[in-house]
C-alpha cells in the first residue's frame, strides 16, 4: 500500500504548519514542572529517610545479634570475676590479718611494757626501808596500776569493736566492689563471704578471750580443735538426741 | 559550520533542560511548541484540547529528558512523545472505533484533487472517524509502518491496512463532493 500523491501532498503541507500556543501555555507548563521539582525534592528527603531508618533498623539488628555473643562467654567473665572475688578476699583477709595483728601488738606489746614498768616501779618502792613510804608508794602503783590496766582495758574493747567495724565496712565493701564489677554475683558467694567473715569474726572473739596468755600458734591450734570440736559435738548431739529416742520408745514399748 | 553550530547549541540547550534549567526548556519550548501543537492537532479537533495534550507532551519530555542519548533528533523524539499523548487523550476518551464498513472500492483515490488547502484537509481529517483518521495521519503525515501503528494502537497489521484502505475512500468520496457542489456553485 505504497502512498499515493495526494498523501504526499498532504504531508508536505502539514509539516509545513505550524500552530501558535496560547500564552498560558508555558506558565501552566512550568508551574507543572515546578510542582514536580517540589514533589522529587519531597521524595528525595522520604528515600533518604527511608535509607536512614533501614541503616538504623540494621545497626539495632546488629547490636541485638551482637549481645548474645557477648552473653555466650560468661566463662571468661566468670573467670575474670572470681580471679577478682579471689583477690578481693585476698585482700579483705589480708586487711583483716592486718587489723588482727595490729590489735595483737597494741594488746601484747602495750600491756607487757606497762606492766614491765609497773614492777620496776614496784621493785623501786619496795627498795624504800620506810613503811609509810611503802604504803604511799604502794597506793601509788595501786592507782598507778589502775592508771596502767583500765587503759588496756579500754584499749581492748575499742580494738575490738575498731575490729568488728572494719570487718563489717571490709566485708560490705568486698560485697558492694563484687556487685559493681559483676552484676551476676549468686547468692551462695555473699554468703560464702558473710560465713567467713561469722568466722574471722569468732576467730578473734576466741583471740581476744585468750589475749593475754595465748601466741598466735596456739590461738591457730585452738580455733581448729575448736572447729573440730564442734564438728564433733555436733555428732555427739546428733547421737545423743537418736539415743535418747530410741531410749524413749524402747522405754515405751517396755511399759 | 552554522549547521554544526546550531547543532551543538541544541545539544546544550537540552542538557541544561535536563538539568531542570527553566529557562532552557522555555527555550526549546518556544522552537518546538508551535509544530507540536500542529501535530497534536492532527488528532485532537479542538485546538484547546490539542494544547493541553500538546502541554501534557512537553511535561514528559522535560521530565524524561535524561533519557534522551542525541542519537536522533530531539524533534523527532518530542514528535513521538506527542503522538503517543494525543493516542493516550483519545483512549481517555473513548472515542476511538475501528469501523468495519463496506465501501465501494472502485473509487480511485489518485484523483484527488491536491491544491487544496491545509485547512481545507484537515477539515476532511477531522471528518473522518477516530480509528480512519489516527491510522491515516500515522501512515499518511508521520510515515509508520503498519506493524508500529499495530503496535501504538493495540491493532493488528490487517486491521491497520483495512482502516487505512477504508480512511482513503472515505476522504476520496468526501473531496468528490465537495467537488461537485463547488462545481455546482462556480
Amino acid at each position: 500500500m505504497a502512498p499515493i500523491k495526494f498523501e504526499e501532498n498532504i504531508k508536505d503541507k502539514l509539516d509545513k504548519r505550524t500552530i501558535q500556543p496560547s500564552t498560558e501555555a508555558w506558565v501552566k507548563l512550568s508551574s507543572r514542572l515546578d510542582a514536580q521539582e517540589q514533589n522529587t525534592s519531597k521524595s528525595r528527603f522520604w528515600w533518604f529517610g527511608i535509607a536512614a531508618s533501614i541503616v538504623a533498623i540494621l545497626c539495632v539488628t546488629f547490636l541485638l545479634f551482637k549481645t548474645p555473643v557477648t552473653q555466650m562467654e560468661p566463662t571468661i567473665v566468670d573467670v575474670n570475676t572470681e580471679s577478682k572475688i579471689n583477690a578481693n578476699e585476698a585482700v579483705a583477709i589480708e586487711k583483716i590479718k592486718v587489723s588482727e595483728q595490729n590489735v595483737f601488738s597494741t594488746s601484747q606489746h602495750k600491756p607487757a611494757q606497762e606492766l614491765s614498768a609497773i614492777p620496776q616501779k614496784v621493785i623501786a618502792v619496795n627498795k624504800n626501808p620506810t613503811s609509810k613510804k611503802q604504803h604511799k608508794f604502794s597506793t601509788a602503783i595501786a592507782s598507778n596500776t589502775s592508771k596502767y590496766l583500765e587503759p588496756n582495758i579500754k584499749d581492748e574493747s575499742e580494738a575490738s569493736l575498731n575490729f568488728e567495724n572494719t570487718q563489717k565496712n571490709t566485708t560490705v565493701v568486698t560485697i558492694k566492689n563484687i556487685n559493681t564489677e559483676v552484676k551476676g554475683v549468686s547468692d551462695q558467694e555473699v554468703d560464702a563471704l558473710l560465713q567467713q567473715a561469722k568466722k574471722e569474726l569468732f576467730k578473734h572473739r576466741l583471740k581476744n578471750e585468750n589475749i593475754k596468755t595465748v601466741t598466735a600458734s596456739n590461738l591457730l591450734q585452738e580455733v581448729e580443735t575448736d572447729l573440730e570440736q564442734s564438728f564433733r559435738t555436733k555428732v555427739f548431739e546428733t547421737l545423743k538426741n537418736n539415743y535418747d529416742s530410741v531410749k524413749t520408745a524402747v522405754a515405751n514399748r517396755n511399759n | 559550520m552554522k549547521v554544526i553550530h546550531l547543532h551543538n547549541n541544541n545539544i546544550a540547550l537540552i542538557r541544561k533542560a535536563a538539568k531542570n534549567n527553566r529557562k532552557a526548556q522555555h527555550v526549546l519550548y518556544e522552537i518546538h511548541a508551535p509544530k507540536m501543537l500542529s501535530v497534536c492537532r492532527f488528532y485532537v479537533k479542538d485546538v484547546q484540547k490539542a494544547e493541553e495534550v500538546m502541554l501534557n507532551g512537553f511535561f514528559k519530555a522535560f521530565t524524561n529528558l535524561k533519557s534522551f542519548k542525541n542519537e536522533g533528533s530531539f524533534e523527532g523524539w518530542l514528535r513521538k512523545i506527542m503522538v503517543r499523548a494525543s493516542i493516550s487523550f483519545l483512549r481517555q476518551q473513548k472515542n476511538i472505533e475501528f469501523l468495519v464498513e463496506e465501501i465501494d472500492a472502485s473509487h480511485n483515490c489518485n484523483n484527488i484533487n491536491t491544491e487544496m488547502e491545509v485547512a481545507e484537509i484537515q477539515q476532511l481529517i477531522d471528518e473522518l472517524p477516530e480509528g480512519y483518521k489516527m491510522v491515516f495521519v500515522m501512515y499518511a503525515v508521520e510515515g509508520y509502518k503498519h506493524h508500529e501503528i499495530g503496535d501504538l494502537l493495540n491493532i493488528s497489521e490487517g486491521t491497520s491496512k483495512s482502516q487505512l484502505f477504508k480512511a482513503r475512500q472515505m476522504l476520496q468520496k468526501k473531496i468528490n463532493e465537495s467537488n461537485k457542489t463547488s462545481y455546482g456553485t462556480n
